[in-house]
């Protein structure tokens, strides 16, 4: 998981501190302040893993540290971007916790030149092209400086941003969809993850062959978990019969809403109980590392809300969450030192978490008068 | 007719849950009223106790974790904060029950934890014989679903009421003492609060 996020010039964020986080963190502040983009840049960040090269459109150094906890072990890095005319270069460092305040290098890179520690080889990348991807294509199989650099490329691989909306519905949203659609989508989605998926699509994949998943996902929304939806159908439907190469497959999935005798396309839902499915469908079906998560308020009704943050707690042995929020609900379901605060000043935005003596008169204020929204309210600058 | 009073909007839906069951009717009347934390339910909850008995609702249950404090302690300030704020004064007309579980309600589910098999058929947890010795037992729960890595977790939010409706009464009664008010105040319509009562 991330232990700390820094972020310098980079969007709206001229030096915004996100640290000591847990498994989950969420961003507070008015509508403007900046908490998008705070998570657009933790999702950029996941370009260090890429093989294309890092470009920013700023023109001072961008700079990223990144404190890493990953199976155990703590890792550091940094990435600075020098912006220049023709391209951008790079400086880089990637250091391994040893012991308490102990850290030992593990390649540091300037510009175009990568030097791994122990090692007098030098490795020549292009000048804007990260660092672990280079690696990992170039390091012997042997080499000792793999096995973290795939832990931290697999973990940034599976980190996602979620935004609010919701892409335009897809077409089998409303209606049969054949095997070949399902295929083509299933291919896609193997070869690239795309947050805007079809939930739908997720769903028929987790029925044919994640069943215990799909169950998971049925009891989460059904009677004995939130019940939103009571029931969800998938129909599978083969006309004409007896034709082998599964053209004459048809799929159609309905949903029935709790307290209702009807079955429903999955358009016709209304649009809090679809963002709930959206949202439960990422978490078991996705697996993301980290899940930046916008607004997991929206368009839920307040009866509903003080469940969704214990729920994403509860698979927080499989995620980190981390959210931008404007509701109460939500805000009091939460630790005081899972908070943080974010301000737009002159377009910087600026964000802190709450101190020891924020965190303790918080716990008391909790305890005596009042909510942490109202405390909250209450330390928030104008 | 009852009016109920809890810290969380989870705590008062097992406590509807329960008297419904303690009663055998599903049908009997509950307004309940779930805060954000014990704060708020301190500071607004005497209002709200008055216009539960404006509305007919005159057996009435605040429900405050002790956590970590004596249990005395946690009745004086309900007393105080509460129960004296909104001029209520536990006669015949109303009858006030103060329920301090030991340490959280989730002791009381613990009590019968072999309850989650209904609500999660592959979950079979060993019993547990003095749940109210655990400390936080909303955790504990929690912990042991994601330990066991059942699917889906459990939390507290959505699934303490799911579970509620299947524990074995007669064993929350034998392992948690702070459970027994509400059942003297269901079956018997005897609260635990007067205005001369010194001690919890």
């Amino acid at each position: 998981m991330f232990k700390q996020i820094h972020i310098k010039n980079f969007l709206s964020c001229q030096d915004v501190v996100i640290d000591n986080m847990g498994s989950m963190t969420v961003l507070i502040g008015r509508n403007g302040s900046g908490k998008t983009n705070i998570l657009k840049t933790i999702w950029w960040i996941t370009n260090i893993i890429s093989p294309q090269p890092i470009k920013t459109s700023r023109e001072e150094n961008t700079e990223i540290d990144l404190l890493l906890e990953l199976d155990n072990t703590q890792y550091y890095y940094k990435l600075k971007i020098l912006p220049n005319s023709t391209q951008d270069f790079l400086n880089e460092k990637l250091a391994v916790q040893i012991a308490s305040d102990k850290w030992k290098t593990l390649f540091h890179r300037q510009q175009d030149t990568i030097k791994i520690k122990n090692n007098t080889d030098e490795i020549k990348v292009g000048s804007a092209m990260p660092s672990l991807s280079a690696l990992i294509a170039l390091l012997p199989q042997e080499s000792t400086l793999r096995k973290p650099i795939s832990s931290i490329v697999n973990f940034l691989q599976t980190v996602r941003y979620y935004p609010i909306d919701e892409t335009q519905l897809p077409r089998e949203a409303t209606t049969l969809f054949t095997h070949s659609n399902y295929v083509n989508w299933l291919n896609k989605s193997q070869n690239q993850f795309d947050v805007n998926s079809s939930v739908i699509m997720r769903l028929l994949h987790l029925s044919l062959e994640r069943q215990e998943e799909f169950e998971e996902i049925k009891t989460l929304v059904g009677q004995e978990g939130l019940d939103i939806i009571k029931d969800i159908k998938v129909d599978t439907i083969t006309h004409p019969p007896e034709m082998s190469d599964k053209s004459n497959v048809f799929y159609h999935i309905l949903f029935q809403p709790s307290h209702s005798s009807e079955r429903l396309h999955y358009h016709n839902l209304s649009f809090g109980t679809r963002r709930l499915l959206r949202i439960i469908v990422s978490v078991i079906y996705d697996k993301s590392a980290v899940l930046l998560l916008e607004q997991p308020e929206d368009g839920i009704h307040i009866g509903l809300l003080h469940k969704i943050i214990p729920l994403l707690k509860s698979y927080s042995d499989q995620g980190q969450f981390i959210l931008a929020s404007h509701s109460p609900e939500v805000l009091n379901r939460l630790e005081p030192q899972e908070i943080r605060l974010v301000t737009m000043e002159n377009s910087i935005t600026s964000l802190r978490s709450l101190d020891k003596v924020d965190i303790a008169t918080a716990h008391q204020f909790i305890r005596e008068q009042g909510t942490l929204s109202d405390f909250i309210e209450t330390i928030q600058e104008d | 007719m009852y009016g109920v009073l809890g810290e969380d909007k989870s705590d008062v839906a097992i406590l509807k849950v329960l008297i419904r069951r303690l009663a055998d009717d599903k049908s009997i009347s509950i307004k309940a009223k779930g805060y954000s934390g014990c704060g708020e339910m301190l500071k607004e909850g005497g209002k709200q106790l008055k216009l539960f008995v404006k509305l007919g609702y005159n057996r009435l249950i605040v429900c405050y974790d002790a956590d970590n404090e004596k249990p005395n302690n946690c009745y004086q300030e309900i007393v105080k904060r509460i129960i004296k704020k909104s001029g209520l004064t536990g006669s015949k007309k109303e009858i006030i029950c103060i329920l301090i579980p030991i340490q959280e309600i989730e002791a009381w589910i613990l009590a019968d934890i072999e309850a989650v098999t209904h609500i999660f058929k592959n979950w079979h947890p060993k019993p547990i014989f003095n749940p109210e010795s655990i400390d936080n037992p909303k955790e504990y729960l929690e912990k042991l679903s994601r330990d066991a890595k059942k699917r889906p977790r459990y939390n507290h939010a959505t699934h303490n009421e799911k579970v509620a409706q299947y524990l074995d009464l007669e064993k929350v009664i034998q392992k948690c003492h702070s459970f027994n008010p509400l059942v003297e105040l269901v079956k018997s319509d005897v609260g635990n609060y007067s205005p001369n009562k010194k001690r919890f």
